[in-house]
């Protein structure tokens, strides 16, 4: 039995495919490893039935740094991240590790899952809601899209859709009106509880996205609907996953004719960051957005998510749920005033689709 | 020197995915490996460098029939076609091969190369244009996409695209208005030398999408060919899609196709006797004639999608002379709505 210490000091989103990657590993190689892992996201491996304490200092503890190549470009593998990261692994611990299921491997505890979700704790009603990040980072601004564009998602889909708004303090998350906000009130592991009991998410690729794979969905459908506003930043084979819509411009555009560019900023923000070196700014910008960004409409973005309700596995709100949506909005918790005054919403313009999309 | 002989006789798209198994082995292991195929396509082996003639008598050769079994764990598993027989010689043969890229493997002769088009054949001169399927084999045809609604994207980029419509005779492909009609007038390597000399492509999850990102684009090695596929639920996107593609999906929006692609053969049975005829191979889910995964798709979608590749200043619509110079040789058949 070997007993190996996992390293890893990247961010959260890779966490989720290192906890991946341990699963599969105990499941290619039964019986032969235990496993601990360092990481700087504990909240990620809270209930995992895979770790075992390891003592570092044990002489027989095998202590593996296993941060990943992260970057993918043109020469590109036909990889996910998630095999990619596998792969990785099995060459540091000399073993063949095959892939399993296309997600990350987090664990409630059955406790965790009976509780109300952050939302229900707000309208004392639970209500289908879905997560949306309509922001990031500092270090990858280049992920960031319009927020008139997502305000103009949230209105569609009013007195359909609950969106609730999260985001970490300190990163970039403009204030959306007619959505719950929920902005800086959740940690990692509110946030995973929070996906739980979400319908689905509309982020860009963040950690969101791999979290909504990677959780199980409350009613144990087997899947959760997710909509990525992609770009062309990453190559699309190692970020998508197979039942999200997954917006990309990959082949569209210069910058990403055959892979993400990797690039990190929009613009500059003179901060002396790795990410404001020159090779890391966009070179391609239209209206202070990523051409590759820009290029996706609000339109795109609301078809993509009405295709889950249109298909049949997700049902827009009730009128009793739309009347509890209605209440919470109105007592205050991010609702602009607008919402309710009279502005119609985009879906119910008439000839919009034309309009906005073509 | 290993010997081998691969051997697989199932559809075009199929065999595409073992000429990248074939690249890969030899890049994991080079001059390690004589490699030899008995295959239904061989106009795809062409030019092949990594083909050596081999034969089956020879006691140094092993012959393998190549199957890809990694399709029953297709929906779970992040996996791409392209990956398929791979994984099978590293089960059979205890090898590591290690995909190398996400497309198949073709050579175009220099000569071949040289051909002016099908296209400039008819036209007199070089334009710029998409190479359509409007239909398929009559054994898949839940990846049929209505033809109206073809004829709606073909109707919408008058002027500005030119569309060639391809397609086996034997298979169902409708005809379409305003496109240069190449129905029935290409094998396997003229179709490989009109991808070749296209602009972009659309089509369902077909040979043609394999080829649209297997094939190297003309004057431009190494930039991608834009290509719109309208794929539904019926497999896993994982599975099929190329990085570089706009791949119109529905997987985990219907409840038949929640988990994966349902990977259903039919939509309606044709009475013809086929398996593809028995209630385990039929869409559950049938709306107007088509899948409803199929049915989602709107003929703006794939509007918007083509959009994409000119909105990001990668492609050119067609110029006055261009569009002129197509004129002549586009037939206005009658389009008759699919008839499922």
């Amino acid at each position: 039995m070997r007993r190996v210490i996992l390293k890893c000091d990247h961010s959260a989103s890779t966490t989720v495919m290192l906890t991946a990657a341990v699963r599969d590993l105990h499941a290619s190689c039964p019986g032969q490893f235990q496993t601990d892992v360092r990481t700087r996201h504990n909240e990620l491996w809270r209930n995992n039935p895979h770790l075992r304490r390891l003592d570092p200092r044990d002489p027989d503890v095998e202590q593996i740094d296993c941060n990943p190549p992260l970057t993918q470009r043109n020469d590109d593998p036909p990889f996910h991240f998630i095999h990619g990261f596998l792969r990785h692994l099995g060459n540091l611990l000399d073993v063949e590790i095959k892939p399993t299921v296309f997600r990350g491997d987090l664990h409630l505890s059955r406790r965790e899952k009976s509780w109300i979700s952050q939302l229900q704790e707000i309208t004392r009603d639970e209500i289908p809601f879905w997560v949306l990040s309509a922001g990031g980072t500092f270090e990858k601004t280049i992920k960031w899209w319009d927020r008139e564009r997502f305000q103009t998602v949230i209105n569609a889909f009013r007195d359909r859709i609950l969106f609730v708004q999260v985001g970490a303090e300190g990163d970039h998350h403009p204030e959306l009106s007619g959505v719950v906000d929920l902005r800086g009130k959740t940690d990692l592991r509110q946030l995973i509880r929070l996906i739980h009991h979400a319908q689905g998410v509309l982020c860009p690729l963040n950690l969101l996205m791999h979290l909504s794979s990677a959780v199980d969905t409350k009613h144990s459908s087997p899947n959760r609907a997710c909509v990525v506003i992609a770009g062309g930043g990453q190559s699309t084979q190692w970020q998508r996953y197979p039942t999200h819509q997954f917006l990309h411009t990959i082949g569209a555009l210069t910058c990403c004719d055959t892979a993400g560019c990797g690039r990190h900023r929009t613009h500059s923000l003179d901060d002396n960051s790795p990410s404001d070196s020159a090779d890391k700014i966009c070179v391609d910008v239209v209206d202070d957005l990523p051409h590759c960004m820009h290029m996706i409409g609000a339109a795109d973005v609301i078809r993509s998510i009405q295709r889950y309700f249109d298909g049949g596995v997700l049902n827009y709100l009730s009128a009793d749920e739309i009347e509890v949506a209605r209440k919470t909005l109105t007592d205050g918790v991010g609702l602009s005033e607008s919402i309710y005054k009279g502005e119609r919403g985009l879906s119910e313009q008439p000839g919009f689709m034309q309009q906005d999309r073509l | 020197m290993r010997k081998l002989i691969l051997k697989n006789h199932q559809s075009p798209g199929d065999i595409l995915m073992l000429t990248a198994t074939v690249r890969d082995l030899h890049a994991s292991y080079p001059g390690e490996f004589l490699t030899d195929v008995r295959t239904s396509v061989d106009q795809l082996w062409q030019h092949n460098p990594l083909i050596t003639p081999l034969r089956e008598d020879d006691p140094e050769v092993t012959a393998l029939r190549c199957n890809y079994p990694l399709i029953h764990r297709s929906n779970e598993s992040p996996y791409h076609f392209v990956q398929s027989f791979t994984e099978y010689l590293n089960d059979k043969l205890s090898l590591k091969i290690t995909p190398q890229k996400y497309a198949g493997d073709i050579y175009l002769h220099q000569q071949e190369k040289r051909w002016i088009s099908q296209v400039q054949e008819r036209t007199g001169k070089e334009i710029p244009y998409w190479v359509i399927a409007a239909g398929g084999k009559y054994d898949f045809t839940a990846k049929w996409w209505a033809s109206d609604r073809y004829q709606q994207v073909v109707d919408y980029f008058y002027g500005k695209i030119q569309f060639v419509q391809v397609g086996e005779l034997h298979h169902y492909h409708p005809p379409l208005r305003g496109v240069i009609d190449l129905r029935g007038l290409t094998d396997v390597r003229q179709l490989i030398r009109l991808v070749y000399h296209a602009q972009g492509v659309v089509c369902g999850v077909t040979f043609l999408m394999h080829l649209a990102a297997t094939v190297e684009t003309k004057g431009s090695a190494g930039q991608t060919r834009p290509c719109v596929v309208i794929a539904g639920g019926r497999e896993p996107p994982q599975w099929e899609a190329y990085p570089h593609h706009q791949f119109l999906h529905t997987v985990g929006a219907l409840p038949c196709c929640e988990k994966g692609g349902c990977w259903k053969a039919r939509t309606l049975p044709l009475g013809d006797g086929s398996e593809k005829d028995l209630p385990r191979n039929l869409c559950l889910n049938v709306v107007q004639g088509m899948p409803r995964c199929m049915h989602m798709i709107s003929a703006e979608d794939v509007i918007r999608r083509i959009q994409m590749y000119f909105v990001g200043g990668r492609r050119a619509w067609l110029t006055q002379q261009e569009f002129c110079a197509a004129q002549p040789t586009i037939r206005q058949p009658i389009a008759h709505s699919v008839a499922l």
